[in-house]
């Protein structure tokens, strides 16, 4: 089924179309939350905050070319309201993503995707040792693959600076994965 | 070796030579493979054994110390160009470098070891991150998603294309600006933040709240209390300043209009008894003339005092039954005011 008509029979409030919707963009909505909080258990968390907050703004999703940006869009909302809370109330412990097992034992967890490949895991651990800056824009650019007009709408800055930003962050990425292998930057 | 292989040992070969034997190998996977081809098309300047693609001038100078050679000038002069290889190296990696900065990218990365490696991991991170747009989280995830969302109501389809006051509603900064515009609205019906300064004591603060309204209330009281008095008031000049002056005006303007017609009988006697003199003198009748002469003055004592005598009327006195007062007061009127005629409440009340 097609995305435009997913969503349709989702707005009539269908709940088998609502589950193939929750199905089909979990793990984007999860990665997406993983990527901007680094830890897995508030990661899960947070990805039900965007279903919710999508299941009760789905009226305001105008086509569905725009539905993945959009809901990134809502996901780094939540990420960033999620990031300011943090800083004022820091948290104790963090669950790093590898950890994610525990929380899910009965079945092969997120931990066991991501471990698929080391060479993933070497590039999310670049990541995660990048600024926030660059982090966010190899996450919008690179990952969610968000054209240059979406990211610089999203961020409010001008199409030329994503562009600068988004060559510096991959240059620093490439450093960052070298070092891990460990090279020299 | 396929192509997992492929870029495991690329991978790990980052930034060191790569061997006659594994070059071989590398090649023969990558020969059937157009993008494993590209991979290593970044590795080729040193996995090649081949001479570099520019002849040294000399051939007496080593590559070693050709390549020492040039670093020691660019040190001296520009300074090393890796710094921008690594501003054009994301858009060689997108494919988007234009011929001229691609062949300028080439000789330097074929000389560069450090900015290779940098475009080789671009080129693998091009592959990689996308990859990562997608961790799926455990099965349970769906169930807690739809268990979350099933007691609500169903997708809100109306709210968005609902009525205006709707969307308003539903727009993301409604509570701050309606938050806003209260706390805007109380500031300028209280008077500022006043009792936020100074003694910040619950029972002045809630004394400085409550006595504008106190205020307001006893503001509304007193213009009451002065509508109702200056509705009495008028009532009382109308009934003891207006009409009493108006029932004057008609006494007087009665009085005049008497006086004018015995006055007028008055002087038309005089003519008269004038004219016949006159007529009896112009024509020597002086006997005649002698008589209305005494005639006429014996007529103007009597004329006098028939209008002295209807002046004892007193002009204010009411004639018409509308204008008849008490006896007292018109007599304590008339002792208040016996020449101008005003009442005594104007009077008191000027």
């Amino acid at each position: 089924m097609d995305l435009e008509t997913l969503i349709e029979r989702c707005r009539t409030g269908d709940p088998l179309a609502w589950e193939m919707l929750v199905r089909r963009y979990q793990g984007r909505a999860f990665g997406l939350a993983y990527h901007y909080l680094g830890n897995a258990e508030e990661a899960r968390d947070l990805a039900q905050e965007i279903f919710v907050r999508i299941y009760e703004r789905l009226a305001s999703c105008t086509s569905a070319e725009t539905f993945v940006p959009w809901m990134i869009r809502i996901g780094r909302n939540l990420c960033i309201d999620r990031l300011r809370r943090r800083r004022a109330r820091p948290q104790a412990v963090t669950t790093p993503v590898e950890e994610m097992v525990d929380l899910a034992a009965d079945a092969p967890g997120p931990a066991t995707d991501l471990e698929r490949g080391a060479r993933r895991d070497l590039v999310q651990r670049a990541i995660a040792r990048l600024s926030d800056v660059n982090r966010e824009v190899i996450l919008l650019k690179e990952i969610e693959g968000l054209t240059l007009q979406e990211i610089a709408e999203m961020l409010g800055v001008p199409i030329g600076t994503v562009k600068s930003r988004s060559n510096r962050a991959r240059i620093a990425l490439a450093d960052e994965v070298r070092l891990l292998l460990g090279g020299s930057a | 070796m396929n192509c997992r292989e492929f870029a495991d040992r690329l991978d790990r070969l980052l930034g060191d030579a790569v061997t006659a034997d594994e070059a071989r190998r590398l090649r023969e996977h990558a020969a059937g493979c157009p993008r494993c081809e590209r991979l290593l098309a970044l590795f080729e300047p040193a996995a090649d054994t081949c001479p570099p693609p520019m002849s040294p001038p000399s051939a007496a100078l080593p590559h070693g110390t050709r390549e020492a050679l040039t670093r020691e000038i660019l040190a001296r002069t520009s300074g090393t160009a890796c710094q921008r290889a690594a501003e054009l190296l994301p858009d060689h990696a997108d494919g988007a470098l234009g011929a001229l900065d691609r062949e300028l990218l080439a000789a330097h990365l074929s000389t560069c070891r450090s900015c290779r490696a940098r475009a080789l991991l671009l080129a693998r991170l091009g592959e990689i991150l996308p990859q990562l747009a997608e961790i799926e989280p455990d099965r349970a995830f769906a169930a807690e998603v739809l268990a979350r969302t099933s007691h609500r109501t169903a997708p809100a389809a109306g709210v968005a294309r609902g009525s205006w006051w709707q969307r308003l509603l539903y727009r993301p900064r409604f509570a701050l600006e309606v938050a806003f515009c209260g706390a805007l609205l109380l500031t300028l019906v209280t008077g500022g933040a006043g009792p936020l300064v100074g003694d910040p004591s619950p029972g002045r603060i809630a004394a400085r709240w409550s006595s504008p309204i106190e205020d307001a209330h006893r503001i509304w009281r007193q213009g009451a209390s002065v509508a109702e008095r200056a509705g009495a008031l008028g009532d009382a000049a109308r009934r003891d300043v207006f009409e009493p002056v108006a029932e004057h005006a008609r006494g007087v303007r009665g009085w005049a209009a008497d006086a004018t017609r015995r006055a007028g009988n008055v002087l038309r006697t005089l003519h008269t008894h004038a004219q016949r003199a006159e007529t009896a003198a112009s024509k020597g009748e002086w006997a005649t003339a002698w008589v209305v002469w005494h005639e006429l003055r014996a007529a103007l004592p009597r004329a006098w005092q028939q209008t002295a005598t209807d002046e004892t009327t007193d002009p204010t006195e009411p004639e018409t039954p509308a204008m008849r007062l008490a006896p007292e007061q018109t007599e304590s009127r008339r002792r208040a005011a016996p020449r101008t005629g005003f009442p005594d409440r104007m009077q008191s009340d000027r």
